[in-house]
């Protein structure tokens, strides 16, 4: 492993007020950023919310799925559930139902037709974006949805799925 | 022409009305939800056997039926108006457990708008719902939602087992769902009495001012689904009989039994549809059996699924005066998702008769789809 050189710190020059460093170290401190950004896009990912208010803290993936196919309408525990959506098109619309049901979104939208021309369901309802899922999710207890980890706050409980 | 009856909002959406205000403090209520669906098929018999003479006066035979019940049929002319149709459906929340839904649809077999579905549905507890007016008969694994081009595979579910003189129904039906572990299982039991004025159907036999009845509709239906299978069991039961305003010689009354048993497996990229049915009549002292069955598979390949399907349909009769009819029919469709809520699907098929009728033919027949939901 190679031993990292030390990064110095940039200096304030007192007659420009401009912060310096050498072209060596802003540099590499650039190459830093781009792979902590990197690093952050690579761990942005989709976790499935419920209210702090939800006693449920886990769910297996068949009990998840059943929820956003309409087939329970209830948390295993007892409860009411209700699935909310994010609009279509949204990357984390498509890697949820991607990652968690397999199924992609034209399966989805044809899975939902059938039942909700048959009488037997209708889609979870569509939020506008994900603050308003998280303050959705956050005032009931019965709303169950997924947001992009940086999404998350002290009001909603990430799901734990097994 | 009316194909399907169509007074019976009124009274549905006064019941409706008349359950809402206890409903209506609840928050967030009442709520509408719209949505619609359209399907335009173009399409053509591309080659055939022997001659065939078009029951419907003015058109020249042989044609190929590919929706019975609207009689939607396709001659050597290319036409949009066998299959193309679009409906609207509005879904009126008055509570969490308290709903109106009510669908249109318009067909290029029938421009008046028809009333397929209004009913007033109650969940009695998150596992019972009550569903009370104008609904489709939930004969077989495709029957509900037989007009939803987007959510199945083919242009059309096979015609061989979708093809009867009956669609909807006025009536009450008592859905059960649960789900078990991995298994979820919806069961329902229903009841009621169709009335179709001036039945399409009935151009099978030469009518064209016939009104068919299916009275003391009675059934039942389970389905269970578990991982990649799902398998339905349906029983039902009706006493069809006909009418025709120009001639009451051709009038008959039937017992009807039927029922049908549907598996589907999907395997991810791989699917397979299968079902099998028997319609069974009596009619004065003779008896009339159908089986028929129909095996599809299926590959998702990203936007596009290719669909190989073989279907066969079985008349046998006691009664000498009738002639069966038999014939079999592999079908090629080509779907390719062009957005999450449309479809493109081109279509061939291969219509072979074992014993037909007088206005079909051993024939081929190219269909393409546009199928949308909104």
């Amino acid at each position: 492993m190679f031993r990292p050189d030390p990064i110095p710190n940039p200096t304030l020059d007192p007659d420009t007020m401009e912060w310096t460093m050498t072209v060596h170290a802003s540099l590499r401190n650039a190459i830093l950023l781009l792979l902590l950004l990197g690093g952050a896009s690579v761990q942005a990912q989709t976790v499935v919310i419920v209210s702090t208010k939800n006693p449920v803290s886990k769910l297996t993936a068949d009990q998840l799925s059943q929820l956003f196919l309409g087939q329970a309408t209830t948390y295993y525990s007892g409860g009411r559930a209700e699935p909310l959506d994010q609009p279509e098109g949204t990357s984390s619309r498509q890697e949820f139902y991607g990652k968690y049901l397999n199924k992609s979104q034209a399966q989805m939208k044809a899975y939902w037709s059938k039942l909700a021309f048959s009488g037997k369901g209708m889609s979870p309802m569509v939020l506008a974006n994900s603050s308003e899922v998280v303050r959705k999710v956050a005032e009931n207890p019965k709303y169950i949805s997924y947001v992009d980890k940086s999404a998350v706050d002290a009001s909603v409980k990430v799901l734990t799925i097994q | 022409m009316t194909t399907l009856h169509r007074p019976r909002l009124l009274p549905a959406l006064a019941l409706a009305l008349l359950a809402a205000p206890a409903a209506l403090a609840e928050d967030g209520f009442p709520a509408v939800k719209f949505s619609g669906f359209a399907s335009i098929v173009a399409g053509q018999i591309v080659n055939h056997a022997a001659p065939g003479s078009d029951p419907e006066p003015g058109k020249s035979g042989p044609i190929y039926l590919a929706d019975w019940s609207n009689w939607g049929a396709y001659s050597k002319t290319l036409s949009l108006q066998p299959e193309s149709r679009a409906g609207a459906q509005a879904v009126v929340s008055f509570s969490e457990s308290l709903r109106f839904t009510g669908q249109m649809v318009v067909r290029g077999t029938d421009s008046t708008p028809a009333l397929t579905w209004a009913y007033v549905a109650y969940d009695l507890s998150p596992e019972w719902e009550l569903q009370v007016g104008r609904k489709r008969i939930p004969l077989y694994y495709y029957s509900d939602f037989q007009d939803i081009g987007f959510s199945y595979p083919w242009v059309s579910p096979p015609p061989e087992v979708y093809g009867w003189d009956a669609t909807n129904y006025n009536g009450a039906s008592l859905r059960y769902k649960t789900v078990l572990g991995s298994t979820t299982v919806a069961a329902s039991v229903f009841g009621g009495k169709e009335t179709v004025k001036e039945s399409r159907y009935m151009i099978s036999a030469g009518l064209s001012k016939a009104d068919v009845t299916w009275s003391n509709i009675r059934g039942g239906d389970l389905e269970v689904t578990k991982d990649w299978l799902t398998v339905r069991g349906v029983f039902i039961q009706a006493d069809p009989s006909v009418v025709d305003r120009l001639n009451s010689a051709n009038n008959y009354q039937q017992k009807m039994t039927a029922y049908g048993l549907a598996a589907n497996g999907d395997f991810g990229n791989l699917f397979v549809l299968t079902e099998f049915a028997q319609n069974n009549r009596t009619s004065a002292g003779y008896e009339t059996k159908a089986p028929c069955y129909t095996v599809g598979l299926g590959y998702r390949l990203g936007k596009w699924t290719p669909f190989l399907n073989f279907a066969e349909y079985r008349e046998t009769t006691t009664n000498p005066s009738y002639a069966p009819v038999s014939y079999m029919r592999p079908s090629l469709t080509l779907r390719y998702d062009v957005a999450s809520s449309a479809s493109l699907k081109l279509q061939v098929d291969r219509y072979l008769e074992y014993r037909g009728t007088a206005f079909t033919t051993d024939s081929t027949v190219v269909r393409l789809a546009l199928d949308v939901v909104f």
